[in-house]
């Protein structure tokens, strides 16, 4: 019979558990963090080298949590990325020098100029654009051949 | 995208008016000011290359690179992680990119290669300029290292500022000295500071998803 907390544990977790990424993520982020370049980088951007410890940690504890299943490994993992998160997204949150919209601008995607539509009618772009959302191709892109003698 | 609000005199009018009305003197001044001379495609106006430029391989080449500009084009938005993250970001916002309607290649002045036209929504590529994928600048030595990004990131600021808006160099730098604390924090949607040649731009999409910006 599991005690209380390890149920609340297991289901924090497990609502949770989507904010843990593959295992391989974090060692891919361990590697980056230690390697030579990535050194070069952090002195560059941050006049410092970072912690990489944070990485190994997680790696291990979601090693720890694929093979065994151990709740607190993923727990530390969890708290760590709620962590990342919070760091990542301060900077954009405090970001108010551009007044934030609520909703796309009204004219995004207003009709073109037509003598800039002329000027696309058999464009690559279009004949991708089409192709992209599944359209038809007019016969005239269909048939054309690029061929330039650059 | 957000929109900074600043003063525009007639701005809403440029927006409503068919674009040829750039051929009115007071309005060329008005273009000039906020930069749309660089971009002469803009206009109704079809480049004209002079034969002197045909024959020193300068001009004559239009069609062609519009169609290598627009194969590169297609090729980022299929391949770049960055450039697919870009579009998931928008997309999640509500301003799904078209490639025809919201990207356009053309010729423009040499000093810029690219920029954003927010009367007609389209992101420019200068197929003149930006002929290969991934432009570099470089401001660090080899002596200056120690968090020398945020001097690149100022420099290269201050060349965008001064080469669509006719102000000295001191108010350009001193209207990014303004905004740059808060601005340099925010990475989003991109998450983190990419590293040239090495897998962060895979990584920074693979991400994407965590953060609400992931494609459907």
């Amino acid at each position: 019979m599991k005690e209380d907390s390890e149920l609340i544990l297991e289901n924090e977790v497990k609502q949770n558990s989507w904010k843990m990424r593959p295992c391989t993520f974090y060692k891919e982020e361990y590697k980056e963090c230690r390697s030579i370049k990535g050194r070069f980088q952090q002195y560059f951007v941050n006049g410092d080298i970072l912690d990489c410890s944070s990485w190994q940690h997680d790696l291990n504890d979601c090693i720890n949590f694929e093979e065994k299943g151990d709740f607190r490994s993923a727990k530390r993992v969890i708290d760590n990325e709620n962590l990342r998160r919070k760091e990542r997204m301060q900077g954009h949150w405090e970001n108010d020098v551009w007044k934030k919209r609520s909703k796309p601008p009204d004219d995004f995607n207003k009709p073109l100029p037509d003598f800039i539509t002329k000027r696309y009618e058999n464009s690559y772009l279009e004949a991708k654009s089409k192709e992209m959302k599944g359209e038809a191709l007019p016969d005239t892109i269909k048939e054309a051949t690029y061929c330039t003698l650059m | 995208m957000t929109e900074k609000e600043s003063p525009k005199p007639d701005f809403s009018k440029l927006s409503e008016e068919n674009i040829k009305n750039y051929t009115r003197t007071e309005d060329k001044s008005e273009a000039k000011k906020w930069g749309y001379d660089l971009y002469p495609e803009r206009r109704n106006e079809e480049f004209k290359s002079s034969w002197t430029n045909i024959f020193m391989g300068k001009e004559g080449t239009e069609a062609t690179d519009r169609y290598k500009c627009e194969k590169n084009v297609y090729k980022c938005i299929k391949s770049s992680p960055l450039v697919k993250l870009m579009m998931d970001a928008l997309k999640s916002s509500g301003c799904g990119i078209d490639i025809r309607r919201h990207i356009s290649c053309e010729v423009c002045d040499y000093s810029v290669s690219g920029g954003y036209d927010p009367t007609l929504n389209q992101i420019v590529v200068c197929q003149n300029v930006a002929k290969n994928e991934g432009l570099v600048q470089g401001d660090a030595s080899i002596f200056r290292i120690k968090q020398a990004h945020q001097n690149c990131v100022k420099t290269k600021a201050l060349c965008s500022v001064l080469a669509v808006r006719k102000v000295t160099a001191e108010e350009g730098l001193a209207a990014i000295e303004r905004v740059f604390p808060k601005c340099y924090k925010d990475l989003e949607p991109i998450g983190r500071r990419v590293r040239r040649n090495s897998t962060d731009s895979q990584r920074a999409y693979l991400e994407a998803g965590y953060y609400g910006y992931g494609a459907d």
